[in-house]
């Protein structure tokens, strides 16, 4: 990445990750990139939103749940993870209370083809307007890189103000683990910008009661 | 019969229209016998000879962006607009800078992000955007009934914003919407109540920018992410034990289907091409060149590369099938139409009318390669 120095960006990966350590808090405090940006318009540019797969997980306390054929749930069991099959589902009598608590228990879901195309059916529209409603997962994938795949993916999605915050990591990542997602995730981002870099204003890193930290 | 390759490299630049104002054209539609509309960023919606590209007439009086352009299928001087102001309005093209004949609307809550009118022109959907964090809505009229004919909302599939709602080209009780929050769900609208209509919901894993519906009969669906992700599923899988994807990628611009061995750097749309069967997925340069490709199971191909038209992102194409026409609307306010043997027609004012590419390249007299940008190095 040309635009920041190694040595800046390593630099203000310390600074977080100091202050963090000055001011301790109860919970693992998460690294996010603030993005200003310019030339843009929200009301006429295209869209900018997406999903960024990080190559290091940021946060890693996520709760994922099993929507699987046999085989899945076989192997959900053997990973330690929760897990429900079609009966399971039929069980919730598309019962909105029932469903609408069991989709808050977890951050995301993951589901078999042919389990997936029964949620519908089975479920109403529970998990959808839940915002989590399952990634599919197909019978050759390894279930635990998929779940690990899941955990490592983060959403971002710029509305009306033209500044955007995305999770990049956390407090008890090493500094390299840090750098990669960052350099990912900045080079992404800009990737998916019509003018690239002449439409960041400026980024920020920051840990969630940290101060910010300029990048560029 | 010529194929759907040879009518696409016969293409090239018919008209250009003149740029009046640095506008973003960003939704066109077509009318069959004789007018385009386009819909720009400045809230208006300009009316065009489809063989001419002349301006026949402006339409003014949304107060918010436009979320897309429509013709009644059956009475073609009908144009319908929807608008992130709260209203769908519906304009008689024969007088063009009236104001709008016909005007929908819900809560004062709503603002639209997408619309689509059925085939028998008789229901009217708009989506809207998230309203208080936590609903979105898709929300109906009945198009016959005066004074607004509001027949209900959906309040449970999405739980973000609403970006397209597309109706079947033959059925018209189903629907498909995509939004913001990844999910594209389809709907049989003659089943009434919303947990039963939901017939499918496929996940973008992303957040869904464009919808439409492809294949021989329409069975199946070709999502577009804002993040240039490209899905295509089939419907006609739902009952079956085989999987519902055809084809699917997080990042169509990793794909390499370009001469160069490269990708694009940004999708404009996908459309069903009846007559050659395929489907037309269109991809573009920040430069402005356009890249015609056809998306299959296998993947993305390339048809041909438009060059020397936009010089900027293209947002709005349409395929017209009776005139074998492309037309092309993007951010650098032209309208292009690209016709077989198309010479462009130039008026006397040949400078003003030239794209600032081409400029570009008039100064550049001995490059080899004319038409190829170098790419800024960052």
């Amino acid at each position: 990445m040309a635009k920041i120095a190694n040595a800046h960006l390593r630099s203000c990966i310390q600074q977080v990750l100091e202050g963090s350590e000055e001011k301790k808090r109860e919970f693992l405090e998460t690294i996010e990139l603030q993005i200003g940006l310019k030339n843009y318009d929200p009301q006429k540019d295209k869209r900018f939103a997406g999903n960024i797969k990080l190559p290091h997980i940021p946060r890693p306390k996520m709760r994922v749940c099993v929507l699987g054929d046999a085989f899945h749930c076989e192997k959900a069991g053997s990973l330690g993870l929760d897990h429900k099959n079609a009966d399971g589902l039929k069980n919730f009598n598309k019962n909105k209370k029932l469903i609408k608590k069991f989709a808050k228990k977890y951050h995301a879901f993951l589901a078999s083809e042919s389990l997936i195309k029964q949620i519908p059916r089975l479920l109403g529209p529970g998990l959808n307007k839940a915002g989590k409603f399952p990634t599919l997962v197909q019978q050759q994938e390894d279930l635990s890189n998929k779940v690990d795949e899941i955990k490592a993916t983060i959403k971002f999605q710029l509305k009306k103000v033209l500044c955007l915050n995305v999770a990049v990591g956390h407090c008890g990542m090493s500094e390299s683990e840090i750098v990669d997602n960052l350099k990912l995730s900045i080079n992404f981002l800009v990737s998916l910008l019509k003018k690239n870099w002449q439409n960041i204003k400026v980024l920020y890193i920051k840990s969630t009661m940290g101060k910010p930290v300029r990048l560029y | 019969m010529e194929c759907l390759d040879e009518k696409l490299k016969g293409l090239s630049i018919a008209r250009r229209s003149r740029p009046e104002e640095p506008t973003y054209l960003l939704h066109v539609a077509l009318q069959p016998t004789s007018l385009l509309a386009v819909s720009c960023s400045n809230f208006t919606i300009h009316l065009h000879n489809k063989d001419t590209l002349n301006l026949v007439g402006e339409y003014q009086g949304h107060s918010g962006p436009l979320c897309g352009v429509t013709f009644a299928h059956s009475s073609p001087d009908l144009l319908y607009s929807g608008s992130a102001d709260g209203t769908v309005r519906g304009w008689d093209v024969r007088r063009p800078g009236t104001e709008s004949v016909q005007m929908f609307k819900s809560d004062p809550s709503h603002s639209y992000c997408s619309f689509d009118l059925s085939c028998s022109d008789t229901l009217l959907c708009a989506g809207t955007e998230q309203v208080n964090d936590e609903d979105s809505f898709l929300v109906f009229w009945d198009v016959r009934k005066p004074g607004g004919g509001l027949l209900g909302v959906y309040s449970e599939s999405h739980s973000d914003d609403i970006t397209q709602v597309c109706f079947h080209p033959r059925d018209k009780d189903r629907l498909a919407s995509g939004s913001t929050d990844g999910l594209v769900n389809v709907f049989d609208l003659s089943r009434g109540a919303e947990e039963e209509a939901l017939l499918a919901t496929c996940n973008s894993d992303s957040s869904a920018g464009s919808v439409c519906w492809s294949g021989a009969d329409y069975t199946q669906l070709l999502c577009l992410s804002h993040d240039e992700g490209l899905h295509l599923w089939d419907l006609g899988q739902l009952d079956t034990d085989e999987p519902l994807t055809i084809f699917s990628t997080s990042d169509a611009r990793s794909l390499t289907p370009l001469a160069d061995g490269g990708g694009v750097d940004y999708l404009v749309g996908g459309r069903w091409l009846e007559e050659a069967q395929k489907l037309l997925v269109v991809g573009g340069k920040n430069s402005g060149d356009l890249h015609l490709m056809e998306c299959d199971d296998k993947g993305l191909r390339l048809l041909r590369n438009l060059e020397g038209g936009h010089s900027s992102t293209v947002r709005c194409f349409l395929w017209d099938a009776t005139g074998e026409a492309l037309v092309t609307g993007g951010e650098d306010a032209q309208l292009l139409l690209w016709k077989p043997g198309g010479e462009e027609l130039t008026t006397g004012k040949r400078e003003s009318m030239k794209s600032q590419s081409a400029l570009r390249l008039k100064s550049r007299p001995h490059k080899k390669h004319g038409y190829q940008r170098q790419k800024k190095a960052t």
